[in-house]
């Protein structure tokens, strides 16, 4: 591999809407999906990712590649993974999530869900509801059962709906 | 009424149970999001379909959270209105309006003298008399659900036991008479929650406390400290060893104290908040919180929360005379390099107005 010939191996990894892009073995075996590609020796030519399209395959190189330049010091990491999914919206935070999890990616896998949760946090629930296209399978009733319950939770909690 | 309203709900989800939780995504992840989204915010998630709410309320999920080691500590309160005892819980620190909420109390008379503490998500409430009985029950609730149940009974009944959690196992001992074999064996006890079982842990006959109530009660680095009106026992968890408690920590200890950072903290009665460290044998007093706090804590009572000394006592009621504040403080304590203790006040303030005639019995810290 890279290091008996001494330079390093670049991947090529095609999108399922086949766009293709080149990324070092180094960074994208972050990836356990394509580590185990790579080990079966089935890299050699493109490797299909049918589960990512290429917006967000462009958001994980670019993650895989910054954080993978990154010497092992989980304080700064973390610092970069804070940043880089600090200005993602919520639909792209909703794909990344999917292909960390295509692509098994522990750390990006935890870093996203730890953020989406994040958002979900000052929502409120119709939010909630439409962003994951969630139906509302309760009755007026039983809405106001749940309600109910946990009355003091529902009292004086602001959330903000518009970002 | 309650428990009728969740079987109809509960009952009405069961078969729908086939939908993801959120469409697009394998349930085992998602469980991951909703398992990330502080507690305190659980109703919320109850509400957006049947699916999250029976997920939220999942053990699944507490598992999720206790791996991710993001689950968090919540203050709780046991206030005693002449023999009556009532539970309150501090349930959402964003919430401007009512921080504190008041909670089921024991279904049955909840018993005086008992010794109360807290494992993971679990209040025990530990022996106690009733109507002057002393009582070997144990009863649990599970901040979770909500719920009271009754636990694996001790081998003995006692009143005024002391009680502590050390490595997930439930240590008691004293407040019990030794007058006959069984009690003399059972003196000491320990509970291990997962087979539920009570063991006898072996103790002397010299042990001259034996035959009395125990009032407060800590463990500081691995050292089961139980006092008594005067004088106290000391038992070492890791070697199984008894011995007598320092002659200062003795002297000094009023109250509840709570243990942060292996310092022992309580309240002198003079308006003093001091800590005793065991290498030393030396009571400090706390600086740098006399400006936050009033000159007087009335009947204070003190928690470790979430490494942090959490306060808390009965205020003047605004000028009203029928009703006592419940006032809270949150103070990170450290310790300086000249060896001292030092305090900033975090928060301060009123969480809960009761009638006069309330006092406040204990407060706890709970994870989940």
């Amino acid at each position: 591999m890279a290091a008996e010939t001494g330079t390093p191996t670049t991947l090529t990894l095609k999108s399922n809407d086949d766009e293709l892009f080149s990324v070092a073995e180094s960074a994208a075996i972050l990836s356990v999906t394509i580590r185990n590609m790579v080990e079966d020796g089935c890299a050699g030519g493109v490797i299909p990712l049918d589960n990512v399209d290429g917006k967000t395959l462009a958001s994980v190189i670019t993650y895989m590649n910054g954080i993978s330049a990154i010497p092992a010091d989980e304080e700064k990491k973390k610092s970069y993974r804070d940043k880089f999914l600090s200005d993602k919206d919520f639909e792209t935070l909703a794909d990344m999530v999917l292909a960390a999890n295509y692509l098994n990616m522990s750390c990006l896998m935890d870093a996203v869900s730890a953020k989406i949760a994040q958002v979900m946090e000052k929502k409120s629930v119709g939010w909630v509801r439409r962003k994951f296209g969630i139906e509302n399978d309760y009755t007026p009733e039983e809405e106001a059962a749940v309600k109910e319950e946990h009355k003091w939770t529902f009292e004086g909690v602001e959330t903000d709906d518009d970002n | 009424m309650a428990d009728q309203t969740r079987a109809t709900i509960s009952a009405a989800s069961a078969p729908s149970c086939a939908a993801p939780l959120i469409p697009n995504l394998p349930d085992d992840i998602s469980l991951q999001i909703l398992a990330r989204v502080p507690r305190f915010r659980h109703p919320f998630l109850s509400l957006v379909s049947k699916s999250w709410r029976s997920t939220v309320n999942s053990p699944e999920l507490f598992r999720t959270r206790s791996l991710l080691r993001i689950s968090h500590f919540s203050l709780y309160l046991n206030l005693r209105h002449d023999s009556s005892f009532y539970w309150y819980a501090e349930q959402n620190p964003q919430n401007s309006k009512s921080t504190v909420v008041s909670l089921p109390s024991i279904p049955h008379h909840h018993p005086v003298g008992s010794s109360i503490l807290t494992l993971g998500p679990k209040i025990y409430v530990i022996g106690g008399s009733i109507n002057d009985i002393p009582s070997s029950n144990v009863w649990i609730y599970d901040c979770r659900f909500q719920k009271w149940g009754i636990g694996p009974k001790m081998k003995v009944a006692r009143e005024f036991p002391a009680a502590a959690e050390w490595n997930g196992k439930i240590y008691v001992l004293g407040g019990c008479n030794v007058d006959n074999w069984t009690r003399s064996i059972n003196w000491a006890e320990v509970f291990d929650p997962k087979t539920g079982v009570w063991a006898p842990i072996p103790s002397a006959d010299s042990i001259e406390l034996r035959h009395k109530w125990m009032h407060a009660s800590a463990i500081i680095k691995g050292r089961f400290y139980a006092m008594a009106d005067r004088g106290g026992v000391v038992y070492n968890l890791d070697s199984g060893e008894w011995g007598n408690v320092p002659k200062r920590l003795d002297m000094g200890w009023r109250g509840r104290a709570a243990v942060v950072e292996d310092v022992l903290y309580c309240y002198d009665y003079l308006g003093k908040i001091r800590g005793y460290d065991v290498e030393e044998d030396k009571w400090r007093d706390l600086r740098g919180v006399e400006k936050g706090l009033p000159k007087f804590l009335c009947s204070s009572t003190m928690v470790n929360l979430s490494g942090r000394l959490c306060v808390v006592w009965e205020g003047k009621g605004n000028g009203n005379r029928k009703e006592v504040d419940v006032m809270c403080a949150e103070i990170e304590v450290k310790k300086d390099s000249d060896g001292g203790l030092s305090g900033s006040i975090l928060r301060v303030g009123v969480i809960l107005v009761v009638p006069k005639g309330v006092s406040i019995s204990q407060c706890l810290a709970v994870e989940f």
